[in-house]
């Protein structure tokens, strides 16, 4: 009975003009941000290779994530080189897309897509699936045989869910195995494994509009209006919620600026170099070698010191504005896919820890006098890395939110009145 | 009979509920987006503050030798554009500030460098609220203006009395879009009532007229959306048809066409990075310097190589009179031809630039939404303009820095043949105190308007089409 | 001819809605195979009302229905197995053809193999036109669609039928042509329950009667009781007689 109602349901989607009017948008969308963002990608491939450190230079610098392609996420501060000289870490503006005109616009990466569009596709193809139908009779004709209503939704959610997310991941896979064609493109199986689960919380957002479309079109009489209320809903937890939190966060968290703070460090190196000067002067030039050495060690103590306050108080602003965005789910989507291609917050914080340690083993071949310096590496972290550290709580949210939503879609079902 | 019909679309929006709905979200979302908006401005301009400071404290105990040895770096910051509360624009994409040296200038991390983290959803400000989320009620609100009517019934009714069409569609959007107008409006004024008790300065310089132009922008975009609605909503016979219709319009305008402008200007011209063009003019540089310094060696070699000792020292030596301007001749053919590299390496940048810009602005005036953003972001002056300025200043700027500070110092670097290299100074007196600052001149308002001619052609455009889709439409329209 | 156990009975049937009015007052009927029972009355008279209660679609106040012998509130899938049910104005899926229309409700109603051939013989049954087969319901007319939602019915075979007004809006041709059928269903020895308005339809198919008002049965007749009263008259004094509830 299930199956004559998914049937149904997808038959009903084909037939119909503006199915695939959305599904060309949809996939006219996803294939320009491959190709562009491929393009992209390429073009900071390129800036790399000019930019990358020669054998024994003390420079941190990442090459792009080919996930970024998919994800921009933080990419473009992540791959920024980091050059660490006896004053400290100074950053380079790394590898930018000569395209700064993405700065207006943002980034029409797929996850933004997703974010986006395939929300509001999700959202048109819930709103009016019971109300429609209950305007033109057919409901109560359905509902006049020995078929549950729990069967009538299950039926109608998984047929409409169905013809979303099969042309999305066609779409989606294709893209995906065009890019592994060109062989500098390299996604690894670590990649894909991501990638994979990077479509899988897709899948997964896209399915919670799809309940909330049914759930508001199980709430209203009339189709147009659960449309207004649900465009209303749509606009604030896409846009303006996943925002507000952090810049409430802001207001609630006070941390330096890093400009402020790189000032600060002139000033204490100047100080401290000025002060070795002058204590060497007094006690004669020997004396003053030591001193020098006694002197560095205390700017970057002090360095370290400063770096650590700021980024405890950074990390506060982060935690806060992630956990007031999470209360839409379009936040829980964002963090969790950036995790998974390794171009999130999480990642850019383990890079940052990565960098400073680089730093402190640099500072040691420094004293002992060695101008040959290792090379920076870095692993990103594998899947089962990020879903232990967080990943599984966004996705986890979304699939918690999916569910309480197709829960109450099935309550207000249950009691609509079909006449 | 206009008056009577604009009411009662007034009323009857105002007795719906989706007016108590929208003017709560519009009261809470706009002035909370200022508010946000204003603080994180007000942080950026204590930075700003202190930075200069620091900046001006260090270079004022700038010596000579510091000049000499080549490590002097002078940093140019950029102040933060105030009208960034209302649209960020390229605000946080432009680089905070610009490092000028011996060599050239280089352009500094952007706002959005550091804390970029904080950026990973997305923006919040007034313009962007008014681009994505009140144009689409705008264009909810306008989708069953005639459609809805129609399944009512109640068209056929209005339309069997004495009634001419094009009042009845006048009377329709006149009314509907003052129901949406007045909350905004409200919404807008509260929004500035609440940045004036944190000491905004209204009237300081144009800021009250560029706040003007803000506002009626936006109400004549709002306007906008609501005619295209009203133009779909007389295409349709069905309120459905017109929402599906409506939602593939505002994600063309908003999400496609301004994304695809872009990305086929760059696919079409693209410009090289900022990166490789800093890495040519070093190589330039390099080279030239190269050049030059084996020539002075060779210049050198040849006067002073059997002169007798000390006669370089000595500023009367008929080798010297030889010697001085012969390498001043040399340095001089150097820095114009040094110039002349560096400044085609530039034009030919900027033109690229100049030509991806300029058609990535035309494709995306097809999107009424494109238009308004580069319009609006021009008059809060983080937009187009503001960056085409800032890069003016730091051209300008390396020059008064080079006729008051590198160029003070005269280097001489000298490679001789048999490998030896010299390095010998000319050094001006220099007045550290007392260096040309960094400014940044704003575009003016006149000039604003000019440059954005086009968006407001496509804005006007899309104001008017709509509407005369609209009455065409209507006056065959099927009432039955 | 009446059997001893109806196949549609209504016993002590009430519904008072949220509102408090009060739509179907102890209401007590019975149908049985082979008969065709019309439910006559104005608007908000309770006819549908009454169609709802047997369908489930609303729980009743007090009483009961029942559909060949099963509680519908108690055992309401097991109920429906044995209706078929016809509404006002079936608007069905409009991109889908007849053919499908018809094939996804047989499916639903528990007939899932069924040919395209035994589809088109039960619509030529209902004297659908065989152009129409294969086209898309949207281009219906109204007189097709009902035809399509008999055929519904009939394909179905439950030994019950509801219909809830199935010839408003039908010219005279095509009601006719609609009774013809209903005519020989009931000779097939279903259990027809028709609500309408339409007084002259209802005595040429009905074989009992009833005037409905302000959710009671007010009145009842037996075809060969009409013979001798004239129908109209008699619904017209009742509509116009004071109101039942004071």
């Amino acid at each position: 009975m299930v199956g004559t109602i998914i049937r149904k349901e997808i038959s009903a989607n084909l037939l119909s003009y503006k199915f695939f009017i959305v599904i060309l948008l949809t996939t006219l969308l996803l294939a320009t941000s491959f190709f562009v963002l491929y393009k992209d990608f390429k073009g900071r491939q390129a800036d790399y290779e000019l930019v990358r450190p020669k054998p024994g230079e003390a420079i941190a610098v990442l090459a792009p994530n080919p996930l970024s392609i998919f994800a921009k996420g933080l990419d473009e501060a992540m791959t920024r080189s980091f050059e660490v000289s006896p004053i400290g870490l100074q950053v380079r503006a790394g590898q930018k897309s000569g395209n700064a005109v993405f700065a207006f616009f943002p980034a029409p990466d797929f996850v933004y897509i997703v974010k986006v569009v395939l929300s509001l596709v999700a959202l048109l193809f819930g709103f009016d699936q019971i109300s429609r139908e209950r305007e033109t009779g057919v409901l109560r004709l359905m509902l006049s045989n020995s078929v549950s209503r729990a069967k009538v939704l299950a039926g109608k959610w998984l047929g409409n869910y169905l013809s979303l997310a099969v042309p999305f991941l066609l779409v989606a896979l294709i893209g995906f195995l065009l890019m592994t064609l060109d062989p500098q493109v390299r996604f690894g199986a670590a990649g894909t494994g991501c990638f994979l689960l990077l479509l899988a919380d897709a899948l997964l957002y896209i399915a919670l509009f799809l309940s909330l479309g049914i759930l508001v079109s199980a709430l209203t009489r009339r189709a147009a209006a659960s449309l207004v209320v649900l465009l209303l809903v749509w606009a604030v937890a896409v846009f303006v919620l996943p925002n507000l939190g952090t810049l409430v966060a802001r207001q609630l968290v006070d941390v330096p600026s890093v400009k402020a703070l790189s000032e600060k460090r002139q000033q204490t190196w100047t100080r401290e170099i000025l002060l070795a000067i002058v204590e060497g002067r007094a006690q004669g030039r020997q004396a003053g070698d030591v001193n020098r050495k006694t002197h560095l060690e205390a700017i970057n103590t002090e360095f370290d010191k400063l770096e650590h306050d700021y980024r405890l108080k950074f990390d506060r602003l982060v935690r806060l504005s992630k956990t007031i965005n999470r209360l839409s789910p379009a936040a829980s989507f964002v963090y969790a896919a950036t995790e998974l291609a390794g171009t999130g917050i999480g990642e850019e914080s383990r890079l940052k820890d990565e960098i400073i340690r680089y730093k402190n083993a640099v500072f040691q071949e420094f004293d002992q006098g060695r101008k040959d310096h290792a090379a920076f590496a870095y692993r990103y972290r594998s899947a089962g890395q990020v879903l232990a550290q967080g990943g599984m709580f966004d996705l986890g949210w979304l699939a918690a939110f999916t569910v309480v939503l197709f829960g109450l879609g099935f309550a207000a079902f249950a009691r609509y009145d079909v006449r | 009979m206009l008056k009577t019909i604009v009411k009662k679309e007034l009323l009857e929006n105002i007795f719906s509920y989706r007016f108590p709905l929208f003017a709560l979200l519009c009261v809470v979302l706009i002035p909370l987006s200022m508010f946000v908006n204003n603080a994180q401005y007000a942080k950026h301009l204590r930075d700003y503050s202190e930075q200069v400071r620091l900046a001006d404290e260090s270079s004022s105990g700038l010596k000579i030798q510091d000049v000499m040895a080549g490590r002097v770096a002078i940093k140019g910051f950029r102040r933060p554009a105030l009208l960034s509360i209302f649209a960020q624009g390229f605000e946080n994409a432009l680089p905070r500030y610009y490092q000028f040296t011996q060599d050239g200038y280089a352009q500094g991390e952007s706002a959005s460098g550091d804390e970029s983290l904080l950026s990973t959803q997305g923006k919040f400000d007034f313009v962007f609220l008014v681009q994505m989320v009140i144009s689409l009620i705008g264009l909810l609100f306008a989708s069953d203006v005639i459609s809805g009517e129609k399944e009512s019934g109640t068209l056929r009714a209005m339309l069997s009395n004495r009634l001419p069409r094009d009042a009845v569609l006048i009377g329709k959007i006149g009314g509907g879009f003052l129901a949406l107008w007045a909350p905004f409006l409200v919404a807008f004024v509260l929004g500035v009532l609440l940045l004036l008790t944190g000491s905004f300065p209204l009237f300081a310089g144009d800021t009250a007229a560029r706040l003007a132009v803000l506002a009626l922008a936006a109400s004549a975009f709002v306007l906008i959306y609501y005619v295209i609605g009203t133009m779909v909503s007389t295409s349709s016979s069905k309120t459905r048809t017109s929402l599906v219709a409506i939602l593939l319009i505002w994600s063309g305008f908003q999400l496609v066409i301004p994304k695809l402008s872009d990305m086929f200007a760059a696919l079409i011209y693209p410009v090289r990075t900022e990166t490789q063009v800093s890495l040519e003019k070093s190589l330039v540089n390099n080279t030239i310097e190269t050049e030059t310094a084996k020539e002075l060696g060779r210049q050198y070699d040849l006067i002073f190589g059997s002169a007798k000792p000390g006669a370089a020292d000595e500023a009367n030596s008929p080798e010297r009179k030889k010697w001085d301007p012969l390498r001043d001749d040399i340095q001089l053919r150097a820095r114009e031809k040094k110039a002349q590299q560096i400044a085609a390496i530039e034009e030919t940048y900027a033109q690229q630039k100049r030509r991806q810009q300029n058609l990535a602005v035309n494709l995306s005036l097809i999107s009424p939404s494109a238009a308004f953003g580069r319009f609006v972001a021009d008059i809060c002056e983080t937009g187009d303009l503001a960056r085409t300025k800032y890069q003016e200043a730091v051209r300008s700027h390396q020059k008064a820095l080079d006729n008051a500070l590198f160029g003070r110092v005269k280097r001489t670097l000298m490679m001789h043949a048999g490998g030896g290299v010299s390095m010998s100074f000319q050094a001006q007196p220099v007045d550290p105190k007392n260096l040309p600052k960094f400014t940044v001149t704003p575009a003016s308002l006149p000039d604003t308007f000019k440059e954005n001619w086009r968006s407001l052609l496509a804005l006007a455009f899309w104001l008017v089409a709509p509407f005369a889709v609209a009455y065409t439409r209507f006056r065959n329209y099927d009432v039955r | 001819m009446p059997q001893s156990n109806p196949i549609l009975k209504a016993d002590d049937l009430s519904k008072r809605y949220e509102d408090g009015v009060l739509a179907l007052d102890h209401l007590n009927l019975d149908v049985h195979g082979g008969e065709a029972y019309c439910l006559l009355g104005a608007n908000g008279a309770g006819k549908t009302t009454t169609i709802n209660l047997f369908l489930n679609f609303i729980p009743p106040t007090t009483g009961t229905c029942f559909i060949t012998g099963i509680d519908v509130t108690k055992d309401p899938l097991e109920a429906k197995k044995h209706v078929a049910f016809v509404s006002e104005n079936v608007m069905l899926y409009g991109n889908f053809t007849a053919r499908q229309n018809l094939d996804f409700f047989a499916k639903l109603g528990g007939k899932p193999d069924l040919t395209k051939e035994q589809y088109y013989q039960v619509m030529r049954r209902v004297s659908l036109q065989e152009k129409a087969f294969e086209q898309r319901v949207k281009n219906f007319s109204k007189g097709m669609r009902q035809k399509l939602g008999i055929s519904i019915a009939v394909i179905k075979d439950a030994p019950a039928i509801l219909l809830d007004e199935p010839t408003s809006g039908l010219d005279p041709k095509a009601a006719e042509e609609f009774l013809e059928i209903l005519g020989e269903l009931k000779k097939e020895g279903k259990a027809i329950l028709m609500s309408t308005h339409d007084i002259f339809r209802a005595k040429e198919i009905g074989d009992r009667i009833g005037i409905m008002k302000e959710g009671r049965l007010v009145m009842e007749r037996t075809r060969e009781q009409l013979q001798y009263e004239d129908l109209v008259k008699i619904y017209i004094d009742y509509m116009k007689s004071e109101p039942l509830t004071a």
